[in-house]
């Protein structure tokens, strides 16, 4: 445990602020039996946050008919222009503009922009009193705060429902099942048991498969066979993390986000859970994007989400050329997208019909060595370095385990070196400042350490 | 279209005689009126009419004094009574008055040029040498109800962003809602 973990938000349970009456306004009586199930089971992780679905009757029957929607396919782009022109008369970042006859004439924004002036992309006549927040990891760039509905949070389940039924996977749910742990493997991370009102009340976990979440070790065994959950969701690193504990239950899928599944730790995961292993895309701000069940492309979702694959001056790619993933999406009343550049890089092509991303370039997933031999993954260097103001950084550990950032324009060096040492422990660190520029994309993190990335 | 110096109406403001800015309440605003659309060659307000010039607005009714000296340019009177008449009681005058104090369009140089480019405008004349877009133009830099309404949209637009800013750094924003997957 770092009990210096300079990341505030983390103290046990000092982020909640609402009741379980507003945490669950549809909360059933057998969803509040499992709800004290997972809250008092002897093994349970140690719960530092309470987090409730916050959907009302009327955003779960719109998630019931978004689900609907999503089966019918693809929709057509009939969409796109009236949430220009809608955006161009409410969002205060486009006031006063003329408002575009076609999307390729917006302007693209980009995470900087919603960074430094997320409150001029809220519309004027968005309703802002069930509006929550949610920090972006950073690593695709600055962290940002995004706006969004507990809907808007929730269509996730609808989303993924619909990519296992085309696996031919149910997704029962129901007040005595827990339908979905997320897990997280990482020093501190918050957990928290809850339940959703979408799936008639079954119960949802998110917890921390590091050691310092549980009061023993073995509680996760116990605890995560006891839960028996229909899926697991998590990112390369905490999955990998997952398929090391002796569990009997299997789940009906694993889906993997956040980071660039490899191939091996996929057919890892399916030969370990018996099931398949699903490699999501997507980012905070515009939800899930694509998906894939095997190492093909990532097949684009249905939603109303229009995907534009940009070159680094703006302009659009042929199909088949890489550049940027830019998404326009209306679906998160708080925070409209027109032209979102999202930091992440493919192809746009189409197979049998349906458009997929192809060589799209996520986020390796790179874990450093820390003194004391244990590892720390990248994201939690990103959680101590973006604090500091960094336009860019890459970080590199040699074989020996030293470690070099290089860090793009001014910085406090010092700083840097003691943010690293704070995770790591007393390795040898050097920082430098550098011109990152010289690459398109300054990939991050890399590590010539045996065992440092997850594949 | 009829072509007036802007000059000449600002120096004609700049010259208001002292008994167009006495307190409004001792003047009889209705005669004052009355005068400008004889000169105009209308007739007088009647007994109706005139009530409609006889409302307590200390502001309003000094702004209609000024406004009438300077509808007595023998340019301005050629575009009839009935054209006075509605610009004296136009809801853009009664809104200027609001915002302005009206002493000011007899003292300060911008004020007068704003009061003599709103009159002509409201006459449908242009000033001499210009055209309708660059009259438009100068007059905007000028125009008080604009910059007002400019002011007042810049202030909702940042109390609106207030707003935001406050909703995001709300606790209960914070606590959040869970989440299902990892992106």
């Amino acid at each position: 445990m770092h009990v210096d973990y300079p990341v505030a938000d983390y103290e046990p349970m000092a982020a909640t602020a609402l009741t379980d009456e507003e945490r669950w306004p549809l909360l059933t009586p057998p969803a509040a039996e499992m709800l004290t199930r997972l809250r008092s089971h002897p093994a349970a992780p140690r719960y530092n946050h309470a987090c409730g679905d916050r959907l009302t009757a009327y955003a779960r029957d719109r998630l019931v008919g978004y689900r609907s929607r999503l089966a019918a396919g693809f929709p057509s782009e009939d969409w796109v222009m009236p949430l220009v022109a809608r955006v161009y008369a409410t969002v205060p970042r486009y006031r006063g503009l003329a408002v575009p006859e076609s999307l390729s004439e917006v302007p693209t924004t980009d995470r900087h922009d919603l960074l430094s002036h997320a409150e001029t992309h809220v519309p004027d006549d968005a309703d802002l009193s069930d509006m929550i927040v949610y920090r972006t990891s950073g690593s695709r760039g600055p962290a940002a705060t995004v706006p969004m509905t507990p809907e808007f949070s929730a269509l996730d389940l609808p989303v993924l429902q619909h990519v296992l039924s085309s696996l031919g996977v149910p997704l029962r749910g129901g007040a005595s099942r827990v339908s979905l742990v997320n897990v997280y493997h990482q020093p501190v991370a918050y957990q928290f048991a809850s339940i959703s009102s979408y799936l008639d009340g079954a119960g949802v976990v998110k917890l921390n498969l590091h050691e310092s979440g549980w009061n023993s070790p073995s509680d996760r065994v116990s605890f995560l066979d006891s839960c028996a959950p229909e899926l697991y969701t998590g990112n390369p690193i905490s999955l990998a993390a997952l398929a090391d504990l002796p569990l009997t239950s299997r789940p009906s899928a694993v889906l993997s986000g956040a980071m660039a599944l490899g191939s091996r730790l996929r057919s890892r995961l399916a030969a370990r859970f018996g099931c398949p292993v699903v490699d999501l895309y997507g980012v905070t701000e515009a939800g899930l994007i694509a998906w894939r069940p095997d190492d093909g492309p990532h097949r684009l979702l249905p939603r109303r989400l229009h995907v534009e694959i940009l070159s680094p001056s703006g302009t659009p790619c042929a199909a088949g050329e890489r550049g940027e993933i830019t998404v326009t999406c209306g679906e998160n009343p708080l925070l409209p997208l027109l032209r979102y550049r999202t930091g992440d890089h493919a192809a746009l092509s189409v197979v049998d019909g349906v458009p997929v991303l192809v060589g799209l370039e996520g986020r390796d997933p790179v874990r450093y060595r820390a003194i004391d031999g244990t590892w720390v993954n990248s994201i939690e260097l990103t959680h101590v370095l973006s604090p500091l103001g960094l336009v860019a950084w890459q970080l590199h550990q040699d074989p020996a385990g030293a470690v070099t950032v290089e860090v793009h324009g001014q910085a406090d060096l010092e700083s840097v070196e003691s943010a690293v040492r704070s995770l790591l422990g007393a390795v040898p660190v050097t920082a430098s400042a550098t011109d990152l520029a010289r690459d398109a994309k300054p990939q991050r993190y890399s590590s010539a350490v045996a065992g440092a990335l997850v594949v | 279209m009829t072509e007036v110096p802007v000059a000449r109406l600002t120096r004609r403001l700049a010259d208001t005689p002292m008994d167009f800015l006495a307190d409004p309440a001792t003047v009889s605003v209705p005669a004052v009126v009355s005068d400008v659309l004889l000169m105009a060659g209308g007739p007088a307000l009647d007994a109706d009419t005139a009530t409609r010039f006889d409302v307590d607005e200390p502001r309003w009714r000094r702004v209609v004094l000024v406004t009438c000296w300077l509808a007595a340019d023998p340019a301005l009177l050629v575009r009839g009574p009935s054209t006075l008449s509605e610009w004296l009681l136009s809801q853009e005058l009664f809104t200027l008055s609001l915002l302005v104090d009206p002493l000011t369009f007899v003292h300060d140089p911008d004020r007068r040029e704003e009061l003599a480019r709103l009159t002509l405008r409201a006459l449908s004349l242009l000033p001499t040498g210009e055209t309708p877009e660059r009259a438009a133009d100068r007059l905007s830099t000028v125009d008080s109800v604009k910059r007002h309404e400019v002011l007042q949209a810049a202030k909702a637009a940042e109390e609106r962003a207030a707003a935001v800013r406050k909703a995001m750094e709300e606790e209960r924003a914070r606590e959040a809602a869970a989440r299902y997957s990892q992106v």
